[in-house]
């Protein structure tokens, strides 16, 4: 059953947006931040990650602005539709060189994780797709279905992994406010008082726990659902809005991957699904698009 | 027909590849990024915290801590990651213990003409309720001393 929903047809149009969506994030995330800094780091604090373990130490920072520009170009080239697949292919290549050199000295930094990962099926997708497009294939379906696979199956073993080296001590002790005041405390978050708020209060810290390792745990069931996984984008933009004004973690970038991959595109911009999918169907072993 | 099956299989090498990849590392506990254990915040949290500091010793056996630049800024990319890799440096030899708080020293402008050994503590804080950190030192022991 769940292999036959994945390769069920779906729409050019919902493929087209969710593309559009990654690339436009993946170029806010390689436009927004100073990669040529990590050329400053001494080779012998390089701890570089397996994916560019054949380094010895960090590009220059021509090579690391070039790398920048080259995947910025990239991805705009992908947001507008023409040449897509290859713009998005060097915009994703970009980030995963640029963001894999930036988690190499020494902490394993998540950031741009889910955006990597979720992006991965997108790069097989159809070249050709086009925002308006409802015709529905196969091959634009089962991207988009993949890449919620993805994001579902990361939320999961991040709440797993909770349990797994804490187990329900993570809500029901004192963990959670304790997080909440070492993240007022590092100076790094933009709102203080909102983590003090909450870690000053034992029983909205525990219900905050609590709703934090549900959403984890649940939310592969939440993002199978059509009805509910509208609700998962909300949710996300709560979780990480939140972890960035308590703790001041930048996490954005998982509020936009979910975004991309669960929103309701077909009734959001080409109208009503039922129409969409009364239009032309192409077979579901139809052929490439 | 050819080409339907090429859709289906690529969906389905794709997709389960992927999957199983993200559950076997997350199982082994590895990191071998992008793929992750996605260990986020995992790890019970109490009101102490650990913090790596580094510190010079004088020849008379004067002491100086070093003010590394703040790990979160984004133009002190020579020292980031600094509390993750102190932890494990006394695992690495001498020569590497020695270029490594070098780098450290360099960072934070410290002359090492007079320095007769650096050394690497391990400090216990109590992590403030009121928001206004660092807490107060609860323990401080050496974690390595390396002769310069």
């Amino acid at each position: 059953m769940i292999d036959q929903r994945l390769v069920a047809p779906g729409s050019f149009h919902r493929f087209a947006c969710a593309r559009t969506v990654l690339a436009v994030t993946i170029a806010l995330r390689l436009a927004t931040r100073r990669w040529d800094v990590l050329a400053d780091q001494p080779p012998e604090l390089f701890r570089p990650v397996p994916l560019v373990s054949w380094l010895s130490h960090p590009p220059g920072a021509g090579v690391l602005v070039a790398v920048q520009v080259v995947g910025i170009a990239g991805a705009l080239v992908a947001a507008t539709g023409r040449r897509a697949r290859p713009g998005f292919a060097v915009a994703w290549l970009a980030l995963l060189f640029l963001a894999g050199l930036r988690t190499s000295a020494g902490k394993i930094l998540h950031n741009d994780v889910l955006l990597l990962l979720a992006a991965v099926p997108i790069l097989f997708g159809p070249a050709r797709a086009r925002l308006g497009d409802v015709r529905r294939s196969a091959s634009a379906g089962w991207p988009v279905r993949a890449s919620i696979a993805v994001v579902g199956c990361v939320y999961l073993l991040t709440g797993l992994q909770k349990l797994r080296h804490s187990g329900l001590a993570w809500v029901a002790s004192d963990n959670f406010r304790w997080v909440l005041y070492g993240g007022a405390a590092s100076g790094r978050a933009p709102i203080r008082d909102a983590a003090l708020f909450i870690a000053d209060r034992p029983w909205l810290a525990h219900l905050t726990a609590a709703g934090l390792l549900g959403f984890e745990l649940a939310a592969p069931w939440l993002l199978a659902g059509r009805r509910t996984r509208t609700a998962v984008v909300a949710i996300a933009v709560v979780l990480h809005g939140g972890t960035w004004l308590t703790l001041g973690l930048d996490y954005w970038a998982w509020i936009l991957t979910v975004a991309a991959v669960a929103l309701p595109w077909d009734r959001l911009v080409a109208g009503d699904e039922p129409a969409a999918k009364a239009a032309v169907e192409l077979q579901t072993t139809g052929g490439r698009v | 027909m050819k080409r339907a099956i090429t859709t289906v299989t690529l969906a389905r090498v794709v997709t389960y590849s992927l999957l199983g990849a993200l559950v076997l590392v997350a199982g082994l506990n590895a990191e071998i990024w992008p793929l992750s254990a996605f260990r986020l915040f995992s790890q019970l949290r109490t009101g102490e915290s650990v913090t790596w500091e580094v510190a010079t010793v004088t020849g008379d056996g004067h002491v100086t801590d070093v003010a590394l630049p703040s790990a979160s800024s984004e133009s002190s990319a020579r020292v980031r990651g600094a509390h993750h890799v102190l932890p494990r440096l006394g695992e690495r030899p001498v020569p590497e213990q020695r270029r490594v708080l070098g780098s450290y020293l360099r960072a934070a402008g410290v002359a090492t003409a007079t320095v007769a050994a650096v050394r690497v503590y391990r400090v216990v804080r109590r992590t403030p309720t009121n928001g206004r950190g660092p807490g107060p030192v609860l323990r401080r022991r050496v974690h390595l001393e390396v002769r310069w």
